[in-house]
């Protein structure tokens, strides 16, 4: 128990990372009450009320549909963290089985997966991303898919490394010394150190999904309008006037994204150097 | 070294060639044709004239023809012809690739001349309130999505200040091009610049704090040499090699921020037409345009592992 309290002491001491967790939980709770604070509506369009600035009624102004801005951020963050955390759990258990594939399976099958690892590296996610959404379709589902099945090399050669430099330390020699089996082994002495690290790169990888997503979105070939997402309605800033004169309805959902993308790396920063004894001063 | 680059390269035109095949695998899998992209619903042409212009253009060919018919070309320099407009690929790629070249380039030069003296600053004065201030700016600038830090500065600097044309590349009424490609180079340069700026940061503090631990500093510092003296004359000649190295291998990264940057900008360059081919299914540019990504990160990589080799005498292949 005084582990975990440590942890959180070090974790807590970490005051961005901190306000990082705050602000993501205050948005999940947001999102969560979204039909209750909301009418619930977010695509109820009213052509009596485009184009209006911030106001009490609508207090992040109306789009170029008079449709409520606040509403379709508080939907849009729905998909976000959807698309973030639903990929990322694709990609974490993909990453995983097949790092620890990798690290233990013999020299051919680690050859064979790093091998597609550096491919998917070396190339811009954002184009492999870009490429696929165009040709499946732009669903929310087929993002969530694309990213997930795309995004966990980063993952693999973590967990790759992770392992192998277990595979050096005296007690796993002593484990094997002892003749227990290498699935045992690997559940009960490789899973518990390799929690930290992909938990860290878990939250990493979730800021970075809904980054991708965002950026689909707004070149036009993710999740379509009228479901409103923060990539989508981002979108209309192209066109100068709405740029111009109505920045209300762009600059809601960017600020949505930055501060989300940051909170999530500041969270996985503050859980590092909890994790990490290296950094305990 | 010879050798080296040699095994390298044997080994990367496998992998190109199966980068290539599994995009042409899932272009065809793909719903429609290029035929059904041009030809509008309902519209009066027959079945026979569609039919017709599929065996002109070889589509009726069993799959594996194709692309085995594309490789050998492709090998040979020649992409084919976009089946949107009737032009030469290569032709459409090489008018795209020097706007490109010139956005990335400026965007790299501006991320290492901003970056490196922050991130030494960042380093040397590790755990102060500057470092504290710096990484938190780095740590930003890796966080903000490009295009919103594209879309802010076309507010601010183009929009409400007009210091700047608000996209575009040339300006036909300028007295000196240079300078019009200069200032409509300026924004959508600096907002692909940022991102690289704070990894760059990131990437030298954290090789200058670890330099400075290292028992060679702790030895020039014990024979009586200044802190500054040991950064300049020792520390910063190692941490700055990993940092180039980092840097060159991710070069082909920001042809992904320049496919975003160009459309926020309207900038006429490589990304633009790759979102315009995607919207039309363009198949043979797309392949071109993967393949040529896929070139450009071998060139990167053996780029890197040259300079590394260069500026690290230790290193040996």
């Amino acid at each position: 128990m005084s582990n975990a309290r440590r942890l959180l002491h070090r974790f807590l001491r970490h005051r961005l990372g901190v306000m990082g967790a705050a602000f993501l939980l205050i948005l999940c709770l947001l999102t969560l009450l979204a039909p209750v604070i909301t009418d619930g509506l977010p695509n109820k369009a009213c052509l009596s009320r485009i184009y209006q600035p911030p106001s009490r009624e609508h207090i992040l102004g109306t789009d170029q549909l008079g449709r409520d801005v606040f509403t379709r951020v508080l939907y849009g963050a729905r998909v976000s963290l959807q698309v973030g955390i639903v990929s990322v759990l694709i990609q974490l258990s993909l990453g995983v089985l097949l790092g620890s594939l990798s690290a233990i399976g013999g020299r051919w099958m680690d050859v064979l997966i790093q091998r597609v690892v550096e491919v998917f590296l070396g190339f811009p996610f954002l184009i492999i991303v870009l490429v696929l959404s165009s040709i499946i379709g732009g669903s929310q589902t087929n993002i969530i898919l694309i990213i997930g099945l795309v995004g966990w090399p980063p993952i693999c050669r973590l967990i790759r490394g992770e392992i192998l430099s277990l595979r050096e330390q005296p007690f796993f020699e002593a484990a094997r010394a002892y003749g227990i089996s290498m699935p045992r082994l690997l559940a009960r002495h490789v899973l518990p150190n390799i929690v930290a690290p992909s938990l860290v790169a878990a939250t990493l990888n979730c800021a970075n999904a809904i980054l991708i997503e965002a950026q689909i979105s707004f070149l036009g070939f993710g999740i379509q309008p009228p479901k409103p997402t923060w990539g989508n309605m981002l979108m209309t800033a192209g066109q100068v006037h709405i740029l111009e004169s109505k920045p209300w309805i762009w600059l809601a959902p960017g600020i949505a994204v930055v501060l989300t993308i940051l909170s999530l790396n500041f969270l996985g920063d503050a859980l590092r150097d909890a994790f990490d004894p290296k950094y305990y001063i | 070294m010879g050798a080296y680059i040699g095994r390298r390269l044997l080994i990367f035109v496998p992998t190109l060639v199966a980068i290539s095949f599994c995009i042409f695998t899932l272009l065809e899998l793909a719903p429609g044709d290029p035929l059904s992209a041009i030809i509008r619903p309902g519209s009066s042409i027959s079945q026979e004239t569609i039919d017709a212009y599929r065996t002109k253009f070889g589509l009726d060919k069993p799959f594996l023809v194709r692309y085995v018919h594309w490789l050998r070309q492709a090998l040979a320099g020649n992409f084919g012809y976009s089946i949107v407009t009737f032009r030469p690929v290569t032709e459409m790629l090489a008018e795209r690739i020097l706007p490109t070249l010139w956005l990335t380039l400026s965007a790299l030069l501006l991320a290492l001349v901003i970056g490196i003296p922050i991130g030494i600053i960042s380093g040397y004065h590790r755990y102060t309130a500057v470092d504290y201030a710096l990484t938190f700016f780095a740590f930003a600038g890796i966080s903000i999505p490009n295009f919103f830090i594209g879309l802010v500065l076309l507010y601010l600097f183009a929009a409400k200040l007009s210091w700047f044309p608000i996209g575009g590349m040339t300006d036909p009424r300028a007295d000196c091009q240079f300078l019009a490609l200069l200032a409509h180079l300026a924004l959508p340069s600096l907002a692909l610049g940022i991102p690289f700026i704070a990894t760059i940061v990131r990437y030298l503090r954290s090789a200058i704090i670890d330099q400075m631990s290292q028992d060679y500093v702790r030895t020039a510092l014990a024979k009586g040499i200044s802190r500054a003296r040991a950064l300049r004359r020792h520390i910063l000649r190692n941490s700055l090699t990993s940092t180039i190295t980092v840097v060159t291998t991710t070069l082909p990264l920001l042809l992904g921020g320049a496919v975003v940057i160009e459309t926020v900008f309207i900038w006429p360059g490589m990304g633009l037409l790759l979102k315009t081919s995607i919207y039309s299914r363009d198949y043979p540019v797309i392949m071109a345009f993967v393949l040529l990504v896929g070139v450009l990160i071998v060139a990167c990589n053996l780029v890197a592992d040259m300079l590394y080799a260069l500026m690290d005498p230790r290193i040996r292949y």
